[in-house]
């Protein structure tokens, strides 16, 4: 990936981030292998894919949760996959994260405004007075009430406890916040409040998100740009515009087609569905990854590996066909096909 | 706090528990009391050998066979009893939960090293190898307490490292990482209070295992000498088992209660503490 002299240097890098885990008898998973991306500062950049391709590890990674088996990670041009962790901790003052279970991800003996102040505590930063003074400010940004501070974790809902989740992350004043799914434990109703709180402080702090979920609708709903990871390995990335637009990779296009539209008017055209599962990581396929279940797949697949190629300013896709002609790749939702089923019929 | 309120409140509701308490009072007053019920030491032949209890008012509970007051010796007893139990019992406590905490936060080679050396101390029969650990340093007060402690400590490290195995995988865990926090912090301030519930039960009913034990070393001779215990004296009794009964069976009478309430208070703190029967 060339990166444009004019543009300013991206706040968060990712470069081949490679996290295998071993698995016993010599055997590795590959969850996460080979990933470049890059993060501008105030962005939000979505990871989407189904579950087991590596999008959360990819996150855990990047945080330093797990330590990267190879590859490089700069936050502000500083480097932390490779250092100790003593030079890590400044590091992740600028680099934070929002868990998936806010149920999990409170300790159930601290007290809420106790959790919030911990990493001023560990890093240092103000006295007793100051730092509670900033508990209740961040309280308040995530719309909490002050008295909150006081009490335990499970004397709040998920979509509560989520705030506090993210009055933690906010506490250090990061750049980046990577968020892992961070609505999908939620209740349907309290999910668009708490992405809308996410939205807010974005606009209010420049705030820059890597975004993990597999919920396309959250995931148009978020970003500017988008990356579909399967098994492991980023197979396109683009604006959100492009991606749902015109999306140019067969795995995309099917997480598309699989996404519910709900209005019967705009059907679909009918494309054949994914089928089978999602191979092991354990053992990839040769190749392209995606072959073994891929309606476009030739031989050429099965011997060389793809790799992510622009196809237009800003969208590179990792696919041997996408480039050729005649696999002109038509857009996803074809708005008012053909009367069919009983849908329509009871409309009229 | 409120936690501790709900904690108490759970805890009263159990009678059984509250029983236990209660005999385990009654035997903390007769260890306090001991010094001043009875100031001269246990070991004075004060009376006729064989008397049994009810049978003279100055001596109510008999007399050994050596003529000496079974009541002070029971008295006397219980001190050294509760005291080698709960000091024993907070060593191998401290000593599992550190080489535990360890073990289950650092995984690896840590773990394997820490958890081979448990197993080498679990092999050998706890019994068996306290006689011999009292046997290698003399029978004192401060060797018997070691050796009950050295052969306790392995099953705290395995609970623990269990515990922390299980907890250090949490959500909550990995949001400390990502502050930055540092090992010990982590390990002192996120996972050991989450795992202290069935440290705390443990405990508990290891108190009884070690009252257990030190009755056992003493009634096999391998008691402190200069110490009056509940062992010492069943040990004493044993060779009039068949004529004078009641040496034996009034100190292993205060073992049994002792141990059943130590058994009973271990259950209800099981049962206050464990959240999964929280809402029974």
């Amino acid at each position: 990936m060339m990166s444009d002299p004019v543009k300013p240097e991206p706040i968060l890098v990712v470069d081949d981030l490679v996290k295998h885990f071993p698995a016993g008898e010599g055997r590795v998973v590959h969850a996460v292998d080979g990933i470049s991306l890059e993060l501008a500062a105030g962005e939000t950049l979505s990871l989407v894919g189904e579950s087991g391709c590596g999008k959360s590890t990819l996150g855990k990674t990047i945080m330093r949760l797990y330590p990267p088996t190879s590859g490089s990670v700069r936050i502000r041009g500083q480097e932390m996959a490779n250092v100790s962790r003593r030079a890590m901790r400044p590091l992740r003052r600028d680099l934070q994260m929002v868990f998936q279970d806010p149920f999990a991800s409170l300790n159930p003996r601290i007290t809420v405004g106790r959790a919030i102040e911990e990493p001023l505590i560990v890093h240092g930063l103000g006295n007793g007075r100051e730092r509670r003074e900033r508990v209740a400010w961040l309280l308040q940004k995530v719309g909490l009430p002050a008295d909150a501070a006081g009490r335990h974790p499970h004397e709040f809902s998920g979509g509560q406890r989520q705030r506090i989740g993210i009055a933690r992350a906010l506490a250090l004043n990061p750049k980046v916040i990577i968020c892992d799914e961070p609505v999908s434990a939620l209740d349907v109703s309290v999910r668009a409040q708490v992405l809308n709180l996410l939205a807010d402080l974005k606009a209010e702090f420049g705030l820059a998100y890597l975004f993990i979920s597999h919920d396309l609708s959250v995931v148009e709903y978020v970003s500017d740009r988008v990356a579909v990871m399967y098994l492991g390995k980023i197979v396109e990335i683009a604006t959100r515009d492009q991606l749902w637009s015109r999306p140019l990779h067969p795995y995309t296009r099917a997480l598309l087609d699989a996404a519910p539209i709900p209005d019967p008017l705009r059907r679909r055209a009918r494309r054949p569905r994914l089928e089978g599962e999602i191979p092991s990581p354990l053992d990839p396929p040769s190749g392209c990854r995606f072959r073994t279940r891929c309606p476009l797949a030739i031989a050429r697949c099965t011997q060389e590996m793809p790799h992510l190629l622009a196809a237009e300013s800003g969208h590179q896709v990792a696919c041997h066909r996408a480039f050729e002609d005649g696999i002109a790749l038509p857009p996803t939702a074809t708005p008012a096909a053909a009367p069919e089923g009983p849908a329509l019929r009871a409309l009229s | 706090m409120r936690a501790f309120r709900d904690f108490c409140r759970r805890f009263s509701r159990n009678r059984a528990a509250l029983a236990g308490i209660a005999i385990l009072l009654l035997v903390f007053v007769m260890a306090v009391s001991a010094g001043r019920l009875f100031p001269d030491d246990p070991w004075d032949m004060i009376a006729l050998p064989f008397v049994w209890p009810g049978q003279d008012r100055e001596i109510w509970l008999g007399s050994d066979m050596l003529g000496r007051d079974l009541a002070a010796g029971l008295f006397h007893g219980a001190k050294v009893s509760l005291m080698i139990g709960f000091v024993a019992t907070l060593m191998a406590v401290v000593t599992g939960t550190t080489i535990g905490a360890l073990a289950g936060y650092y995984r690896g080679p840590v773990d394997d090293l820490l958890m081979r050396f448990t197993e080498l101390f679990q092999t050998i029969p706890q019994f068996i190898f306290a006689i011999v650990v009292v046997a290698i340093l003399s029978p004192s007060v401060a060797n018997v307490t070691i050796a009950i402690a050295l052969v306790s400590w392995p099953s705290v490290a395995r609970l623990v490292r269990g515990e922390f195995l299980a907890l250090r995988e949490r959500e909550f865990v990995q949001a400390s990482i990502a502050i930055g926090m540092g090992d010990l912090r982590i390990i002192l301030t996120q996972i050991l209070p989450n795992a202290l519930g069935p440290i705390i039960v443990t405990g508990s009913l290891m108190v009884a295992t070690a009252i257990l034990t030190e009755a056992g070393l003493a009634f096999l001779g391998l008691g402190d000498p200069n110490i009056m215990s509940w062992g010492t004296i069943i040990g004493g009794g044993r060779d009039a088992l068949r004529s004078a009964w009641y040496i034996t069976a009034i100190p292993g009478f205060a073992i049994l209660l002792t141990v059943l309430a130590l058994n009973l208070v271990g259950e209800g703190l099981n049962d206050a503490l464990n959240p999964r029967l929280k809402n029974r």
